[in-house]
């Protein structure tokens, strides 16, 4: 990002916290915990630790850092090196990133770009640049409101296991928009606080089904009324609707005989469609890392300039593209050169699709668009702003 | 609950078995009395049993074996003397273990006694005792392991159980059969079924670390009357030698490197991105067959965000040398696979359970090289299916030098 636009962008921030900072409110434990923030300019700052919120919201208003971080840990010494810190207990988190469910939108648009010649373009990315024939390309991923509803539907599916299988409260479960593309999830307390990472490993295996052995379909030793996986097997079986392809049969006794017959390559590939159907497809990196510090509620997300906002309990009626613009005054407006950048959509409008022109458009959506890495700021508060582009770009 | 003897007799490992025996005030000079005779032939019986068949036997007084096979099978002998003797038997064949100052031995011997009572747990009463003796395994597990264990019923059996998830995982994640992962077994509203063999194997591990801890924490240098004393020095006769040290670093040439490995590198020659975790096993890998952490920085400079000095600071605190200066270790094949990041050969990787482990010396492009103070360079076998051979536990060791 070029400086002109870090600080249009840092100022941005810094007007979120101080309008809506006291938002942030205190995690519990506050003095146990490991706090980190990421610089506009320079290294992520480690190992900090607030006696009380107040001193973090000073912090922010003095600061405006591109992202606030917050230990799901506690820790004797929190401010000690990791290895001195004594670690006590941490809440158990998953990630879910819309970019991992490989939407087909994605290659509507998602972005790649050359390191080498720098050529940027809409798709998925090509082995080598068409250009200059480097392999050194990089994507950036753009969610869409697609993507947002699938990761919306793995994350129901994800406190249908924690609920059903793991026995957790539902008041205990915590959903997050992650401010970018995906959603957080947190449980605050229960007896999966103690567990160390090769356990929590066994957890994000068991939501992902990695290691689920296929003897399990061969043994047959399954019914609907069971447990675990082998009660989702038996139901997946018995609700496949009549017309699908892998059973002749619509009665469930009766496709159990036939999956018997199954060949070995027959019964991989059922198990396959089985495990992606059924699975849920979370981040097993930010599960099992005891140590990490992760993105703060209500704090800004530098990818976006989106809030990680919580969802509260009906996850199907909250709009993130629509809930978590940070500051969303239609008079505070920017001109930015987009670069490249899909068609999006935010606050209830559409833009785009742009590429290599310069635009009028709400601060916010600049903010998203620069931060995406998609463009830079020409200026601020900009007072030529044509409205019929917003006009013309309006959802029908 | 309170224990009988019969249950104190079985698992004389248990707390209650220390404050039984301190009533009954009995004074190490005691034990050269010939009214201990019976206890201190049971004692040394143990402590054979466990150097020459790695398990101590069990006998119960409450079943029998009806044949000759059964009893060998089951290793079942009447209790010669009752109870009492099994329970102070235990405590004395601790000292003579401590006596003998073989920290292998100790091992073993923990190991072995830690088989007898997972035998014991394991083998359900179906005598008049059986309600008893179910509420006795209920007990332990609750107020030894902290495990709040319930029994539960399936249609027509009623010897399973439901353990709490967190307590599950917290003990499972150790074991390495796929039968054992949680993803495999049934779960519901946080508790996972078990039958009882699962459930007694969940714990074996613990009580063979509660047995090694009281021994490691028993006083040395207790005087022993003599008949014990003679006691120790056959034991010490009997005992296998210590085992040879393993560590050692194997060099192994790149084309026999694991396919995870490979992979890794194949990916940062191309330029492409690496997930972290394949960073982190190539690093932790390639230390750990001897490469130097310049060796491996040298790896990176094509990885689109390869910046210098960082690869180097995170190579340097694998291997080590900042932070809190101990090595990382290569992750194992089961946390390569919970990270996507196992490209498995078929054959090559068939029960293996490290990348270590992986049979990379098929060709002569190996040497190994000694590191540690007892090792014996010379007698290193270096045939291709060694390193498969090679325990887990040999393995681990490599890397915590």
């Amino acid at each position: 990002m070029d400086e002109n636009s870090t600080q249009i962008v840092k100022r941005y921030f810094k007007e979120y916290y101080f309008r809506f900072g006291a938002r942030i409110k205190s995690p519990s434990e506050i003095e146990s915990r490991e706090f980190g923030y990421l610089p506009f300019a320079g290294m992520m700052v480690r190992h900090l630790s607030f006696k009380d919120i107040g001193a973090l919201h000073a912090l922010l208003l003095k600061e405006a850092p591109a992202g606030v971080y917050c230990s799901n840990s506690t820790y004797e010494d929190p401010t000690a090196e990791m290895y001195l810190k004594n670690w006590k207990k941490a809440a158990l988190i998953f990630d879910i990133d819309a970019d991992a469910l490989k939407q087909p939108c994605k290659k509507v648009h998602d972005i790649w770009l050359c390191k080498e010649c720098g050529r940027k373009e809409f798709g998925l990315r090509p082995e080598f640049c068409p250009s200059c024939k480097s392999n050194r390309l990089l994507e950036l991923s753009w969610a869409c409101p697609m993507c947002l509803e699938a990761a919306k539907k793995e994350t129901n599916r994800l406190i249908e296991f924690l609920e059903f299988d793991f026995g957790i409260e539902s008041s205990e479960i915590k959903v997050y928009f992650s401010g970018n593309a995906g959603y957080h999830v947190s449980v605050e307390k229960s007896s999966f606080d103690t567990l160390d990472t090769r356990g929590r490993a066994e957890i994000a295996d068991y939501l992902t089904a990695r290691g689920l052995s296929s003897k399990i379909l061969s043994s047959q030793k399954f019914l609907p009324t069971d447990a675990g996986w082998r009660r989702r097997i038996a139901k997946y079986i018995r609700n496949l609707p009549e017309i699908d392809q892998s059973f002749k049969s619509s009665q469930y006794e009766d496709r159990l005989f036939e999956l018997s017959k199954f060949s070995k390559k027959e019964v991989e590939t059922f198990m396959n469609r089985l495990i992606a159907e059924n699975s849920v497809r979370i981040d097993a990196m930010v599960t099992t890392d005891v140590h990490r510090i992760f993105r703060m509620p209500e704090t800004l997300n530098n990818k976006t300039g989106l809030v990680k906002r919580e969802c509260g309990k009906e996850l199907a009626n909250f709009d993130p593209l629509r809930e978590a613009i940070a500051v969303q005054d239609g008079e505070q407006r920017s001109r930015i050169f987009v670069d490249i950048c899909p068609k999006i959509e935010l606050g209830g409008e559409s833009y785009g699709p742009f590429k290599s022109e310069t635009r009028d458009l709400p601060l916010y959506v600049g903010v998203y668009i620069v931060s995406k890495g998609g463009g830079k700021f020409l200026s601020e508060q900009s007072n030529v702003a044509s409205q019929n582009e917003i006009v013309s770009n309006r959802r029908a | 609950m309170e224990f009988g003897s019969d249950d104190l007799a079985k698992y004389p490992f248990l707390p209650d078995v220390g404050e039984f025996v301190k009533e009954m005030e009995i004074s190490v000079s005691a034990l050269s009395s010939s009214d201990y005779d019976k206890v201190v032939r049971r004692a040394e019986e143990r402590v054979v049993e466990a150097i020459q068949k790695r398990e101590v036997s069990y006998p119960i007084s409450d079943r029998q074996p009806k044949t000759e096979d059964e009893k060998v099978r089951l290793g079942l002998r009447p209790m010669v003397g009752g109870a009492q003797i099994e329970m102070l038997s235990f405590p004395i064949s601790l000292a003579l273990v401590k006596a003998t100052k073989l920290d292998h031995l100790a091992n073993i011997y923990s190991l072995a006694e830690a088989k007898r009572a997972v035998k014991l747990l394991q083998s359900s009463q179906s005598s008049r005792y059986a309600d008893h003796e179910l509420g006795t395994v209920l007990t332990i597990f609750r107020r030894v392991f902290g495990i709040r264990v319930e029994t539960f019923k399936v249609e027509h059996r009623d010897d399973y159980f439901t353990v709490p998830v967190a307590d599950y995982v917290k003990r499972a994640s150790k074991f390495h059969k796929e039968e054992w992962k949680l993803v495999n077994k049934p779960v519901t509203r946080g508790k996972v079924i078990l039958d009882r063999q699962d459930l007694v194997r969940l714990v074996g591990d613990e009580i063979e670390a509660m047995i090694g801890q009281r021994l490691k924490l028993m006083p040395s240098g207790t005087k022993l009357p003599d008949n014990l004393q003679e006691i120790v020095k056959k034991i010490v006769r009997m005992a296998p030698p210590e085992p040879q040290s393993p560590y050692t670093i194997i060099h192994i040439a790149p084309e026999n490197y694991p396919p995870c490995v490979r992979r890794a590198i194949d990916l940062l020659d191309k330029g492409e991105n690496v997930p972290h975790y394949g960073r982190f096993l190539m690093a932790t890998y390639l230390l750990s067959v001897g490469k130097s952490v310049d060796d491996i920085v040298s790896m990176f400079p094509k990885a689109p965000d390869f910046k210098q000095n960082v690869t180097k600071y995170q190579v340097e605190h694998l291997a080590g040398l900042r932070g809190s200066k101990t090595r990382y270790r290569v992750p194992s094949c089961r946390t390569l696979q919970t990270h996507q990041f196992c490209f498995m050969d078929p054959v090559k990787c068939h029960q293996i359970t490290s990348p270590l482990q992986y049979p990379s010396r098929k060709n002569s492009g190996s040497t190994q090289e000694s590191l540690g103070k007892n090792s014996r360079p010379g007698e290193a076998k270096s045939n291709a299916s060694e390193s498969r051979k090679r325990s887990k536990r040999d393995w681990m060791k490599i890397q915590h030098r």
